[in-house]
């Protein structure tokens, strides 16, 4: 069936959850794109003939342009919203992803995973008169300043930004301010202990 | 505030955490930089870690280190190395990933130089699967998109499929390995098995059928024998097609991260250089009194204008020496290193580029060959700073073209080992390139004929096809243009007279 194709990615894409990062599928695109290109070329002879006086081909050419059309859209949406859950990882990782995540990304996502990153940098910089301002931190408001947190790995020196430095061991618990750590909870290095 | 705590605030609104032991290594650099452009530097250092290739977010004292040397490798980048010489040892395995259906680099690990038994199986399976992937992509081979015209479509069966068929099956094309399992059989084989080959009314289409080539035979399968009404070699992909393909990497081995074509500098080198010229010659007899006078006036001749690089193909001695070679080519190389130094042009804007050829000093011809040893090398490398020993087959990158040199009778020992000689046998450049080309390696012969070492055979691979192929072989001179790829045969007639490019 015409347009099969292109709504089996859109199909795949919304079988995975979200958050998650389906491999690319180049395999998938390039026969879509094979495929748009011989109903365009099929279309484009029948409408010569059309132009011609001939009006049997018209409503194949319509068909067909209409499944064009749907190709198109599927593949854009296929696009569109793997560049927004790339973009949601963003604030879900910071800006360097995971090695799979990574390798499940095509070239172009990648390049634009790293404008977006130097953009919001650059966007977060320019706010909180010159100092700037993390966004992607406290994304729920606080409860409180400083929190109790239990290390769950070996990490070694850390410094927090009144000079003081801490050393993180396995199983050792520590009272540090929550804007310092929450990076290193989000790595799984700190959990938080309620 | 401090330069520090600034650095780890700019580090954090890019989303990362330098550890307190980074950021004052990155102190240590920047403070005897002037104060306005720390601003720039620390800019520069956050986008060079981002290419480095990181999994976490926190960011080391060596994480720092290297990006620095990235950023200050990229200012003073002088573009005087345009030639890259590449270590034929460390070039990047490409794999066939099954998984994301596509061939992607294989993780770098250390090779031993001997491999295991399974090293010898993975190398058949390797080449076979990068010739079935490339023809299962052709157009004559992929399935039809949904409406297209479905004639002159043919479909790849597997050897496993035919054996287990008890009818005749018609129309089969397959894929495999021609080889002799039984002497004076001709068997195809493929990952899946091994099938009886009836070659007697089969036509041959353009190639050298060589044992241990992979050939798509078409014809009808009855009682366990196929018979082949055609044999054909599996059609080529165009270079550029393949590396679309493979996206942007860097698979032809080097620095660099990216593909060389991809690189705009290289590109715009390339338009600068257009009169760059390299000199191949091959057998190059420095104990002929002959040669070494032709080899005076050649380098007079390019003493104005001196080519990007003289390449020398071994052997360097006319007959074998004995237990002597080492020490008499030893002895001709220095000599071709005062001849050189007679030419202070030549000597600092060429470079000399020496193939070991099969009777040079040095371990015994299992390809890859490691360059000619220390040893003899010492006398010439102190009087030409530019002279390269290079190993064989050996990869140079100038710009963004890919050279390939293999130093080999290869020519004829494929006519010799070939299930069916073409008849029209003054086109062997033709047939020979094609054949190369097809296979995508070097060296398409039974291990016995041309012995490889197992773990390394991705080293003779040519895919995606390089711009250049130069086969110094002890045949007459040729070149041929296959598939965007120049097959060249560079040869120094045992008169002396040199052919070059």
């Amino acid at each position: 069936m015409l347009a099969d194709k292109a709504l089996e990615l859109i199909r795949e894409l919304d079988r995975t959850k979200d958050g998650q990062m389906p491999a690319f599928n180049e395999d998938t695109i390039r026969i879509v794109l094979e495929e748009m290109n011989t109903l365009f070329e099929q279309n484009q002879r029948d409408v010569n003939a059309t132009v011609a006086g001939d009006v049997r081909y018209f409503s194949g050419v319509h068909l067909r342009h209409a499944a064009l059309e749907r190709n198109r859209r599927c593949l854009l949406a296929y696009l569109y919203n793997r560049l927004e859950r790339v973009r949601d990882m963003r604030w879900e990782f910071g800006s360097i992803l995971p090695a799979d995540i990574r390798a499940n990304m095509c070239e172009p996502e990648i390049i634009w995973f790293n404008k977006y990153n130097k953009n919001l940098a650059s966007y977060m910089r320019s706010l909180g008169e010159g100092t700037g301002l993390d966004l992607t931190q406290d994304i729920k408001p606080p409860k409180n300043l400083y929190i109790e947190v239990r290390c769950l790995q070996d990490y070694g020196e850390f410094e927090i930004e009144e000079g003081d430095t801490v050393v993180l061991q396995k199983n050792t618990t520590h009272y540090l301010p929550m804007a310092q750590c929450q990076h290193l909870i989000r790595q799984g290095i700190l959990e938080h202990v309620e | 505030m401090s330069l520090k705590s600034h650095i780890t605030n700019v580090f954090k609104m890019h989303g990362l955490a330098i550890r307190s032991d980074g950021a004052k290594y990155l102190c240590e650099l920047l403070e005897p930089l002037p104060k306005d452009e720390h601003e720039e530097w620390i800019e520069k250092v956050v986008e060079a870690v981002q290419k480095l290739p990181i999994n976490s977010t926190m960011i080391s004292k060596d994480a720092i280190h290297k990006a620095a040397q990235d950023v200050s490798a990229s200012e003073n980048d002088d573009m005087e190395n345009l030639l890259q010489i590449i270590d034929i040892f460390k070039v990047p395995k490409l794999m066939y990933h099954i998984e994301r259906r596509k061939f992607m680099l294989a993780p770098t690990v250390a090779r031993n130089l001997h491999g295991d038994a399974p090293d010898k199986a993975t190398l058949f399976r390797d080449r076979y699967t990068m010739v079935y992937q490339r023809t299962c992509n052709h157009e004559l081979f992929r399935r039809p998109a949904v409406g297209a015209n479905e004639d002159k479509r043919f479909g790849l069966m597997k050897v496993e499929f035919l054996l287990g068929s008890s009818s005749r099956q018609d129309d089969v094309v397959v894929l495999g390995l021609l080889t002799q399992l039984v002497e004076g059989q001709h068997h195809l084989e493929d990952d899946t098995g091994a099938v009886t080959l009836n070659l007697t009314n089969s036509k041959f289409h353009t190639g050298l059928f060589t044992q241990n080539c992979f050939v798509l035979v078409e014809g009808w399968y009855e009682d366990g024998v196929l018979h082949a009404n055609a044999v054909g070699l599996p059609p080529p992909e165009t270079p550029n097609s393949t590396r679309a393909l493979l996206g942007n990497v860097n698979y032809f081995g080097g620095q660099g991260n990216v593909c060389a074509k991809n690189v705009l500098k290289l590109q715009q080198a390339e338009q600068e250089n257009q009169e760059s010229m390299f000199v191949v010659m091959s057998d190059v007899w420095l104990d002929k009194i002959k040669v070494m006078e032709k080899l005076r006036t050649l380098f007079t001749g390019y003493a104005q204008f001196p080519p990007t690089a003289f390449i020398f193909c071994g052997n360097f001695l006319s007959a074998c020496h004995g237990s002597q070679q080492a020490a008499d080519v030893r002895q001709a190389l220095s000599a071709l290193g005062d001849l050189i130094a007679e030419f202070p042009d030549l000597q600092t804007n060429s470079k000399f580029i020496f193939v070991p050829g099969p009777s040079d000093p040095g371990p015994s011809n299992i390809f890859p060959r490691p360059p000619l040893p220390k040893y003899v090398t010492d006398g010439i490398r102190r009087k030409v700073s530019n002279a390269e020993f290079v190993s064989n087959p050996c990869r140079l990158l100038y710009c963004t073209q890919e050279i390939v040199i293999f130093r080999e009778n290869i020519v004829a020992k494929m006519c010799r080992n070939c299930v069916y000689f073409p008849n029209n046998s003054d086109d062997i450049p033709a047939h020979f390139a094609k054949t190369m080309i097809c296979q995508a390696h070097l060296a398409p012969l039974p291990l016995h004929v041309l012995p490889v070492y197992w773990g390394l055979d991705h080293c003779l691979a040519l895919h995606p096809t390089p711009d250049l192929i130069i086969t110094a072989d002890k045949g007459d001179a040729f070149t041929t243009v296959q598939n965007q790829c120049i097959v060249m045969n560079p040869y120094l007639q045992p008169s002396g007279q040199p052919n070059w490019r």
